[in-house]
Order: structure tokens, then C-alpha cells, then sequence
């Protein structure tokens, strides 16, 4: 064996130790252990398999209507991202160009679990629905790879805004999908644009939940 | 008949007004190019097709250093996307244009003085909207005993020319950067630099401060440490509303970022690695009036994670590795009811081990649970454990040189559990089964066979809902055949035939002391492929391709205690495409590529698409 000269031992001595130091300071998280919960008062939350395209994004859209971000979560791929060209302009016109920049899944999440959150704590003052419209472009489903298009339609109540808002969003969203091994299907890049240039779409929407 | 002569027209009008500037812009970049001395330069032109999208992406950066310290640079982007009139909705043509131009030039006048100017222009316009923000200044550079300071003073302009009317801006533009590399050690970088960007628009100033320090050290071979903390800070203001009704607001945000990564060999020859992040950061806003955006509100976060991984070769024949991975986040949105707190904890390892000449294993596994904490009210439906356990192998058996077996197969579990009563009856495992062997044959150097079988299951059963006949208990299984033909029959022609035979079905999933399935649908798909790939000539390439897939789908069901099965859809597809490249080397090349592609179902109608793309690159 290779002899160690004292000074490197020395340093990986100090290195153990104040790692030691740091994992009883910091704690550690076990790997096997959940908590436990209890049985189920009410019955909601809609997934399924992502078998096909179209399933994905009904999970997608069931999601977001329950209001569930363990569900949303899953219909996103880890190499995900959002882009909303058309209402960079309005980013950038407010000052704020970095606004739909490097908008990727940890992006969607934070936006989405906040809009959730905000939803689902003020039920009484500010709701959302988002429904797809029947009419959309012919869907392009390959083995590997898909894109959906979805004419959409989100309806938005804000109560505690003064005056109370009530916002109609509409727009075509474009869902690109891949398929994967464990994952099945999921979407690596969601585009929206709205109906109307200058009107509001979803992207507006979720924008202002960005931090 | 007029009426229809006089919009196309317009719209001819419209698309050589829209198509002039990026022209025009190219002639005189082009010009400039052609002048003696010119130098390196890089164009990048890209057109594509997408039924009603049509997207063209220019780009062009070139540079040149003159004697006696003379250097220009110059860098353009344009990305122009057109959405034609859609027939589900009665919009117009959408023209959308991004554009950016970078001017620099820089004269040394001494070793240590440097002097120069700048200007750069960004464009967004979209239909009748136009935003244009401009930047220019003067700029010096000095250095001295190792320190170097960069500044540059000069001005911005914003331009906003919406349907609603239109606003400018303007104002005065600092930046100062200063930083230094000492050297402290033998066999060490150390860089510490602070920089401050100030932009005194009339409406909407922007203040940041940027301060960071890097240390590297390389000790041996063997052991080595990396060190750097960054501190920012920034004050700005924006606009929120409508352009007749906006409002103005501001944003402080504060950033703290700590990075460390080591390695060391310790006894025994264990190579061991330990990276650390710590992230904190702050948003805080004021608004002018007292109703805003029920999303922007005053937030902190603070994010540290580690990972330790240790690694140990025996007798260079197998490689054991083994890593714990941690990740704790903590976000705390001031008055609000949104803080969440998680905590991630991920133990795995891996094996790599060439049993003999013909066999070699690798093998991976990993066991993590990621916890949501979150306050009372939240808790009701976020609080929530999800337990990930996935495991990895694939096996290769050389057979001979011309023959050969690589086996996959794999397992992941999640599982996800709602800590509230409100949702844990979402609580539901996920498993998912792959096994994948894949045959390879050369009998002859220009002819390859390729055969792969996949099966995957995926179980999906409810924590709460295992004992009853449920619905959501579900089973998806999809197997594949994969065969692929590659034959080159001269050193300029070669063919590629390809057949994919997939069976997919799924069904209710009933515990009987174990799960059985309760089929609700099926579908098989045949995918025939055949390609070609000609050179004429040594820059020339042609690859005409042809697809055709049949997919039939039927639904079970039990009628009369009698099993059902319905054929439900029948699916056609035909694809043609052909591409074609033209290419000096990987950096100099035009390629055309163009596809039609034919579906017909017997749940919609025909369906026909077109797809075209074009891509120049051209180094000077």
C-alpha cells in the first residue's frame, strides 16, 4: 500500500471532523422512513397512467382545476421549460425582461404550488378554472415524441381585488411531450401564446405568481 | 374579387416591409464584410416550417484585431416568427420580431490603459407593438498591480410604442467593475471582483450590486478544493397594470450564495467527494397603491444541500461507488399562509464490474424520501413524503466479435403519501417494471442487425383503496419488438430498414391475493420504415425517408357474463421526407429538409401536414 504522508492524514482528519461536525449540526434526512397519515375524509384527485399524449395533459388539467401539485408535478419532465414569446413583450414593455427567462421546472413549480397554495387557502375570494376547447390543431404523436395543441379557456375571480376582478384568459397552449422509460409520457416544453395579442393568456396568469 | 386582390396584396406588402429590415441589415453587414482586413466571422441562417408557424433565425458575430491595439466586435441576433391566420379562430396574422445588435470597440492605449466605446439595441415588436431599449457608452479599462477596473458611462433609452399608446424612458447608465486575481498559493486561483450597474431611467431606475470571491487549490493528484461565496443586492422598479392605468412598484431582492467542492483519497485508496450549497435569498416589494398581484409578495428562501460520494476500484476490474445526497429548503412568505419547509435525503450506489473478457454489469440503485412541511392551514394539502427506490442493471455477453447480447432491466417505485385526511386518499404507489434485451449481429462489415424486445408494466394501486374493486387500482403493460437493418452497400449508398411491432394494453387492476388484471382496452402498431443515404459527390448528401404505421385499438368489455372485444379505431400514417445537405465541414453547410406526412383514422379525419426547415452556417 501507498504511504500516506502525516500532513494529508492530518487534513482528511479535519475534513472528517468538521464534516461530522456539520451532518449532527445540520441533520440528515432518512432515506426510508414516511410518515404516517390517516384514512381519507373526502375522495378527490384524478391521475392516470400517462399511457398516451392526451393523458398527460387531462392530468395536467385535472391537476390544476384540483388543485393538486403532487399530481401537476408528475406530468412534468426534469428537462422542462416554459416559454410565452408573445407576452415577453409585455415583460419587457413593465421593465421586468427577466420575467419568462429561464423559466424551467423548478420555475413552474414554485408559480404553480403558489397559485395552488393561494387558491386553495382563500376559496372564498379567489378561484380559478381552466377548461380545453374541443376545436384544436391536429395532434402530431410520433413513438418518442408528441405535441398537443389546446385552444383554452381559464376563468379567473379575484373578490379582494378593488374593484373585485374577474379575469377571462384565452389562448392556445402547446404541450411537447417525450416518452421515457419510467415516466412514460411527460412535457419537456409547454408554449403558450394568447387568443389576442395583448390580452390575457395563462402565461400572464402565472406570471404573476413569479417571484 | 377586389376586395380579395387588394389583402393580398397588403399582405404581400406587409410580408416585404417585415422581411426588408433583417435584409437590409444583412447587406450592410455583408458589405462590411467584404472590406480588406475583414476577418473572422460567423452567419447562421435557419427558416422552418410548422403548418401555420414560420420562424427565421439570423444570426451574425464577427470580430477583428487591428494593429496597433485597435479591435472591433460585432454580434446580431434576429428571430422572427410568423403565426398564419388559424382556421379555429378569426385572429389575423401574428408577426412577432426579437432583435438584438452589439457594437464594441476597443483601443489599447498604453499596456495598462484601454479605451472604447459600445452600443447595443434591443427590438420586440409584435403586430403594431414595439418595444426598443438602447444602450450606449464609453468605456475604460485600467489595470494596475493586478487589479483591474472597467467602466463605463453612457446612457439607455427605452421606447414602448403599444396600441395603447406610448411611452419612453431615458437616463443615465453606470457600471463599474473591479477585481482582482492575487496570487496567495502555488498551484491556486483566487479571483475577487464587485461590480455595480446603475441606470437612472426617469420612470423605472435599476440599481445592483454584485460582490464575489473564488478560491481554487489543486494540493495532489488526489486531493483538491474549490471554494466561492457571491453576495448580490438589487433595487428596482417596474410597471404592473395596463399601459393607461399602470402602476409603478419596487423590488429589492438580496442573494447570498455559498459553493463548496472537495476530493481527497483517503486510506485504503477510497476516493471521496464532497460538494455543499448554500442559497439564501429575499424579495421584497412596495406597492404604489394597496391593491396588487395576489401572487408578488414579500418572500425568503433559504436552500442548503450536500452531497458525500466515495468511491473504491479493486483490481481494475470492479468499481463500487455509494453517495448520500441531502437537500433542505425553507421558504417563508412573511405574513402569508404559503411557507413550506422540505427535506431530501437520497442514499445510493452503484457497481461496475467486468467479470471476464466477454462479460462486463453495471449496476445502479437508489433509495430517497423528499418530506413537505408545511403550516397549519397549508398542511390540510401539502403536507406530503414521496419514497423513490430505483434500481438499474444492464448486462453485455460478447458472444464473438460479430455477436453480442446487452440485457437492461430495471425497477422504480414512488410512493406517495398525503400526510392530511383530506387528500391521503390520493396516497397511491407507482411502480413501474422494464426488462429490454437487444441483440447485435454483424455477419459482414457492411451489413448490421439490430434486435430489441422491451416489456414494461406499470402498476398503479391506492394506499386505501388495495381491498376494494376500485377504479383507480389500474395496470398498463406495453411490450415492443424493435428490428433494424443497416446495410451499406457502397462507400457512398447505404439503406437503413426498420420494423417496430408494439402491444399496449390497460385495465382496472383487482387484488386476489395477488393483482390480476381487468383488460378495458388494447392496441397494436406496426411501423414499417425504409431509408436511404446517397452521396454523389463528397460534399453531397441525400436521405429520402419513408414511414408507414398501422395502429388498431379495441375496447373489452363483458357483456352477459361474455368477454367482449370491439374493434374501436383503425389508424393510418404515411411519411415522406427528404433532406439534403451540402457541407465543407461540421462548421460550413446548407441543409433543406422537408417532410408530408398523411393520417387518416376512423375516429377523425384525414389529416395532412407539411414540414420544411433550411439551416445555412458559414464561417469566414
Amino acid at each position: 500500500m501507498r504511504r500516506i504522508s502525516s500532513v494529508r492524514l492530518f487534513c482528511v482528519f479535519v475534513f472528517s471532523f468538521l464534516l461530522l461536525g456539520y451532518f449532527c449540526t445540520s441533520g440528515c434526512k432518512n432515506p426510508f422512513k414516511t410518515r404516517n397519515s390517516p384514512q381519507p375524509v373526502i375522495r378527490e384527485g384524478t391521475w392516470e397512467t400517462p399511457a398516451s399524449p392526451e393523458i398527460v395533459i387531462q392530468n395536467l388539467l385535472h391537476a390544476y382545476n384540483e388543485k393538486i401539485i403532487g399530481n401537476f408535478i408528475q406530468c412534468l419532465c426534469d428537462s422542462f421549460a416554459f416559454s410565452a414569446r408573445v407576452d415577453s413583450i409585455d415583460a419587457v414593455d413593465k421593465g421586468l425582461p427577466e420575467l419568462f427567462a429561464n423559466w424551467d421546472r423548478s420555475v413552474e413549480i414554485s408559480v404553480t404550488t403558489s397559485i395552488f397554495n393561494t387558491s386553495r387557502q382563500n376559496p372564498d375570494s379567489f378561484d380559478y378554472v381552466v377548461s380545453f376547447l374541443s376545436n384544436h390543431p391536429p395532434d402530431e404523436v410520433g413513438d418518442t415524441l408528441a405535441v398537443l395543441s389546446r385552444n383554452y379557456e381559464l376563468f379567473i375571480s379575484d373578490s379582494k381585488a378593488t374593484p373585485p376582478e374577474t379575469t377571462f384568459a384565452k389562448g392556445t397552449a402547446t404541450f411537447y411531450m417525450r416518452q421515457t422509460s419510467f415516466s412514460w409520457w411527460s412535457i419537456y416544453f409547454w408554449s403558450d401564446i394568447p387568443a389576442e395579442a395583448g390580452k390575457d393568456d395563462w402565461a400572464d396568469f402565472k406570471a404573476q405568481f413569479k417571484q | 374579387m377586389d376586395c380579395t386582390c387588394v389583402s393580398a396584396k397588403n399582405q404581400i406588402h406587409y410580408f416585404l416591409s417585415k422581411m426588408t429590415k433583417p435584409v437590409f441589415l444583412l447587406l450592410i453587414i455583408l458589405s462590411i464584410l467584404s472590406l480588406e482586413d475583414a476577418f473572422s466571422a460567423q452567419l447562421r441562417l435557419d427558416f422552418s416550417q410548422d403548418n401555420r408557424t414560420y420562424i427565421w433565425n439570423t444570426s451574425l458575430d464577427c470580430g477583428r484585431e487591428t494593429n496597433p491595439g485597435l479591435s472591433w466586435g460585432f454580434s446580431s441576433a434576429i428571430n422572427s416568427m410568423l403565426i398564419k391566420r388559424s382556421v379555429f379562430s378569426a385572429n389575423q396574422d401574428r408577426w412577432q420580431e426579437d432583435g438584438k445588435i452589439n457594437l464594441n470597440l476597443d483601443y489599447t492605449l498604453t499596456s495598462r490603459l484601454k479605451i472604447g466605446a459600445l452600443f447595443s439595441q434591443n427590438i420586440n415588436s409584435l403586430e403594431k407593438r414595439k418595444v426598443t431599449s438602447s444602450e450606449y457608452g464609453i468605456t475604460t479599462e485600467y489595470s494596475i498591480s493586478g487589479i483591474r477596473f472597467v467602466q463605463i458611462i453612457g446612457g439607455k433609452d427605452i421606447d414602448r410604442r403599444l396600441k395603447e399608446g406610448k411611452r419612453k424612458d431615458s437616463g443615465f447608465n453606470h457600471r463599474l467593475e473591479i477585481s482582482h486575481s492575487p496570487y496567495l498559493l502555488s498551484e491556486s486561483v483566487t479571483r475577487i471582483s464587485f461590480s455595480q450597474t446603475s441606470s437612472q431611467l426617469s420612470n423605472i431606475p435599476l440599481l445592483e450590486r454584485d460582490f464575489s470571491i473564488f478560491f481554487a487549490k489543486n494540493f495532489s493528484e488526489e486531493d483538491s478544493l474549490e471554494f466561492s461565496y457571491r453576495e448580490a443586492w438589487s433595487k428596482k422598479k417596474f410597471f404592473w397594470g395596463d399601459l393607461t392605468d399602470s402602476q409603478i412598484n419596487t423590488q429589492r431582492r438580496t442573494q447570498r450564495v455559498i459553493n463548496l467542492r472537495s476530493s481527497t483519497q483517503v486510506p485504503f485508496d477510497i476516493r471521496v467527494k464532497f460538494d455543499f450549497d448554500l442559497v439564501s435569498s429575499g424579495y421584497k416589494y412596495s406597492w404604489e397603491q394597496e391593491s396588487h398581484s395576489p401572487g408578488l409578495t414579500d418572500n425568503f428562501s433559504n436552500s442548503q444541500n450536500f452531497i458525500l460520494k466515495i468511491k473504491r476500484q479493486f483490481f481494475k476490474r470492479l468499481s463500487l461507488g455509494s453517495f448520500y445526497k441531502y437537500l433542505e429548503t425553507d421558504e417563508d412568505y412573511a405574513d402569508d399562509q404559503k411557507d413550506q419547509k422540505m427535506k431530501n435525503g437520497e442514499l445510493g450506489g452503484n457497481l461496475q464490474v467486468k467479470i471476464s473478457e466477454k462479460d462486463s454489469l453495471y449496476f445502479t440503485t437508489s433509495i430517497g424520501v423528499t418530506s413537505f412541511y408545511t403550516p397549519e392551514v397549508s398542511a390540510w394539502f401539502n403536507d406530503r413524503d414521496i419514497l423513490t427506490l430505483f434500481a438499474w442493471g444492464e448486462y453485455l455477453h460478447v458472444f464473438s466479435p460479430i455477436f453480442s447480447l446487452r440485457l437492461e432491466g430495471g425497477f422504480r417505485n414512488f410512493n406517495q403519501i398525503y400526510i392530511s385526511n383530506r387528500l391521503s386518499a390520493n396516497n397511491n404507489h407507482n411502480q413501474t417494471y422494464v426488462i429490454s434485451p437487444t441483440l447485435i449481429w454483424r455477419p459482414h462489415p457492411n451489413l448490421n442487425f439490430k434486435q430489441n424486445y422491451n416489456i414494461q408494466a406499470n402498476y398503479i394501486y391506492y394506499d386505501y383503496e388495495k381491498s376494494i374493486e376500485s377504479t383507480k387500482n389500474r395496470l398498463f403493460r406495453r411490450a415492443s419488438s424493435n428490428t433494424s437493418i443497416n446495410c451499406l452497400l457502397t462507400p457512398r449508398v447505404s439503406f437503413i430498414f426498420g420494423y417496430i411491432y408494439k402491444y399496449e394494453d390497460y385495465g382496472q387492476l383487482i387484488w386476489r391475493d395477488q393483482w390480476v388484471q381487468k383488460p378495458s382496452w388494447e392496441r397494436r402498431t406496426h411501423t414499417f420504415s425504409l431509408s436511404m443515404k446517397y452521396m454523389p459527390a463528397k460534399s453531397w448528401v441525400f436521405s429520402p425517408e419513408y414511414t408507414y404505421q398501422k395502429r388498431r385499438s379495441w375496447d373489452h368489455s363483458m357483456i352477459a357474463e361474455k368477454k367482449m372485444r370491439t374493434l374501436t379505431d383503425k389508424f393510418y400514417r404515411n411519411m415522406l421526407s427528404l433532406s439534403c445537405k451540402y457541407f465543407i465541414d461540421d462548421r460550413n453547410y446548407i441543409s433543406l429538409t422537408g417532410a408530408r406526412r398523411v393520417q387518416k383514422s376512423t375516429l377523425s379525419c384525414k389529416e395532412s401536414s407539411d414540414f420544411v426547415s433550411v439551416s445555412v452556417n458559414r464561417v469566414f
